[in-house]
């Protein structure tokens, strides 16, 4: 059954090849779609732009705190994808029945971590994905 | 969702419970690598109960509502505030 009502957030979550990053805090999927400005001296009006949409791409981030023991994605994973440029399924998802999930392939293209003394060591890590972004319903 | 593994399988071992989308559940299901873990421990909470709400107490204070007799009207000063006192005269 579809989630009701204003989603949590902690539920919708990255999955990576069809495990989940673990220990995460945060997670962003970005979708944008760059403009095409056309402004001519035929252009009506009075210097008023046109646009008409061009490129899309998008991107997935997240934020966790780091931890090597966890049966989910670790920092190593991550890592490793970027070094060998491996392309990972990523969906965005909160996994329930009747939810909107997306979709895309995509290389991890950032990589850090942070260790400040006396906090949690954190692994930022963002996703470019390559080629489209889908979206469906979870079934 | 959240399964158990049961098997090795990766870098997992029996027992590891990572969460997987509901397809590579099945997928490991299938393959008799994982069962379904009996705690999902993803899913909501029953939502807390609102507490009630009271009435709070208001108190007013209105010390300085009124001028009091020895109020020259500066504003900002108490009327306990005996002001300036008058200087003296100096004697010439």
């Amino acid at each position: 059954m579809a989630t009701e009502g204003i989603i949590n957030g902690t539920n919708l979550r990255i999955y990576a090849g069809g495990t989940v990053i673990g220990n995460a805090t945060s997670c962003t999927l970005t979708v944008s779609r760059e403009m095409r400005e056309i402004l001519t001296k035929d252009s009506p009006g009075n210097g008023w732009t046109e646009n008409k949409p061009g490129r899309k791409s998008g991107t997935l981030s997240t934020e966790g705190l780091a931890s090597t023991d966890t049966a989910n994605r670790t920092p190593k994973y991550l890592f490793d994808a970027l070094n060998n440029g491996t392309p990972i399924v990523l969906r965005f998802t909160t996994d329930v029945v009747g939810d909107t999930y997306w979709e895309g392939s995509g290389y991890c293209s950032s990589f850090e971590s942070t260790a400040a003394v006396e906090e949690n060591a954190t692994y930022p890590a963002e996703f470019t994905v390559h080629g489209a972004i889908t979206s469906g319903t979870e079934s | 969702m959240i399964v158990k593994i049961k098997i090795p399988h990766g870098r997992w071992v029996p027992g590891n419970m990572p969460d997987v989308t509901r397809q590579y559940a099945a997928e490991l299901v299938s393959r008799g690598i994982a069962e379904i873990a009996e705690v999902q421990g993803r899913l909501d909470l029953p939502p807390k109960k609102a507490e009630e709400e009271k009435d709070q107490p208001i108190v007013v204070n209105n010390y300085f509502m009124s001028p009091g007799p020895d109020d020259t009207g500066d504003e900002g000063e108490s009327p306990d505030d005996p002001g300036e006192k008058p200087r003296k005269k100096k004697k010439d």
